[in-house]
């Protein structure tokens, strides 16, 4: 920790002296560099495996996790990524995890039991910028139902769009005593860092994401939940998919918006509007509910990004 | 940054206003980089007890400092009393301090909710969660199964302070 810097303060009937100016300058510079060095946010997004079984079909058994927004260039990096199983049969289950650039990470999940954990853990770090994905396949090694399951993927996002295209940096150039244009050096200079520092406050984005999910999910049982909001948050998108064989359409409504999936293999998206929503009373709520339409919906989830 | 451009004089009190906007608008930022990290554990129809289903634990990805504990309850049935808990997964309390961070709400017919603050100085635990150290969230309840209960865990990461 260092203290913030305190710009000299230039008086009148005082001098402005150039290397005081230039103190400024570099201390911008300064500052600026230390936001972007942390310019990351972490996020834990935790997805339930309740009830899934290895005689599943292979969509129903397989998580998609898509970038935040289409076209916006957000890097999205799992830097872990960890498996808790209890399960029938005393079974070993094996999650792949695949970002399309990376060698396939594997976790077994060894002997899970009823009563029993099992669990497994990756710090193998995957990243996925638009349109990659992030594909998660569970596969029981035998007969074997998931009586409660969960997959955390620990998110790293760089707030920095575009890969890193708006990262700000300035390096000053520092005025001299004998400059006889002094004015328009300083113009220059205070142009190019109020431009740095616009793309700083930009990138100051706290983003996150919650993943709601359904499975086997009956017609006339609509599920709902809450969302762990803060106040004054702005939701950016939804993102979301179903997997079913038949004919099955199943509803996925946030508030403030709402799409129908299916049926088949379905996704969609839709972009929220902003809500400012406190979590810590029942006031204004923000929900979410999957409400399957004309039969049983095999899987449905939806990832929501926050910011 | 409100910048004034100068036009041949530098003026004392316009580079001073610079300076100050700038500097103001860099602190504001890192700031707002204060991230907060969220852990949510959600639980259709919450039984009597200590099944697996009423728990989640999860992994602490850096040291984070508990800043809340939230359980929401909906129900069709009053006077249940549901409670959240942070512990640790081995059930040991070495890494909270031998705090008990609990949070109890009373159902109602539909939606009820409570929240415990940690970050006030009324309350004075600031308790870290430690990078690596496996952790749970358990929700339970008395008299009777509840139709749905949630708990989140709101920390604090502090990535961008000064």
């Amino acid at each position: 920790m260092s203290m913030a810097w305190q710009p000299r303060t230039f008086r009148t009937g005082g001098i402005v002296d150039a290397e005081d100016v230039n103190d400024d300058l570099r201390a911008l510079s300064r500052d600026i560099k230390r936001n972007a060095d942390r310019r990351y946010t972490y996020c834990p997004v935790v997805v339930p495996l309740d009830g899934m079984t290895d005689a599943d079909a292979a969509n129903t058994r397989t998580i998609i996790l898509p970038v935040p927004i289409d076209s916006n260039g957000f890097v999205v990096e799992v830097v872990g990524a960890e498996v808790s199983l209890y399960a029938t049969a005393g079974v070993t289950w094996t999650v792949t995890l695949d970002d399309g650039t990376r060698p396939v990470v594997s976790i077994p999940v060894v002997t899970a039991g009823a009563a029993v954990e099992a669990r497994g853990s990756t710090d193998n770090p995957l990243r996925f910028t638009d349109p990659k994905v992030l594909t998660v396949v569970f596969a029981g090694g035998a007969a074997s139902t998931i009586v409660r399951g969960s997959l955390l993927l620990y998110l790293r996002i760089d707030r920095f769009a575009n890969d890193g295209a708006t990262f700000p940096v300035y390096d000053p150039t520092l005025l001299s005593a004998g400059s006889s244009t002094a004015g328009s050096l300083l113009d220059a200079e205070l142009t190019a860092a109020a431009a740095e520092v616009a793309n700083d406050v930009a990138a100051a984005l706290d983003i996150r994401c919650e993943c709601f999910l359904v499975r086997k999910q009956a017609v006339g049982s609509p599920v709902t939940w809450s969302m762990p909001s803060g106040a004054g948050r702005t939701a950016l998108n939804v993102k979301c998919r179903q997997v079913e064989a038949g004919v099955a359409t199943c509803t996925v409504a946030v508030t403030g918006g709402s799409v129908v999936l299916g049926p088949g293999d379905d996704t969609d998206e839709f972009v929220q509007s902003s809500r400012t929503d406190d979590p810590s009373n029942t006031a204004a709520d923000t929900t979410v509910t999957f409400t399957p339409a004309a039969a049983t919906v095999d899987l449905a989830y939806c990832f929501v990004w926050w910011s | 940054m409100a910048l004034v451009p100068f036009t041949g004089t530098v003026d004392r009190t316009v580079l001073r206003d610079n300076f100050d906007d700038a500097t103001a608008a860099l602190t504001a930022a890192a700031l707002l980089g204060k991230t907060s990290v969220d852990v949510t554990h959600r639980v259709d129809a919450l039984a009597v007890g200590s099944g697996v289903a009423n728990f989640l634990d999860f992994t602490a990805p850096d040291d984070m400092e508990v800043v809340a504990l939230r359980v929401k309850a909906v129900d069709a049935a009053a006077g249940r009393t549901v409670t959240a808990f942070l512990e640790q997964t081995d059930g040991d309390t070495s890494f909270l301090l031998d705090v008990v961070f609990s949070t109890p709400v009373t159902t109602v017919i539909g939606t009820a909710s409570a929240t415990t603050l940690y970050s006030t100085t009324t309350i004075q635990r600031r308790v870290k969660l430690l990078r690596g150290v496996r952790y749970r969230l358990r929700l339970s309840t008395t008299a009777g199964p509840v139709t749905s209960a949630q708990v989140t865990l709101v920390c604090g990461l502090r990535r961008r302070t000064r």
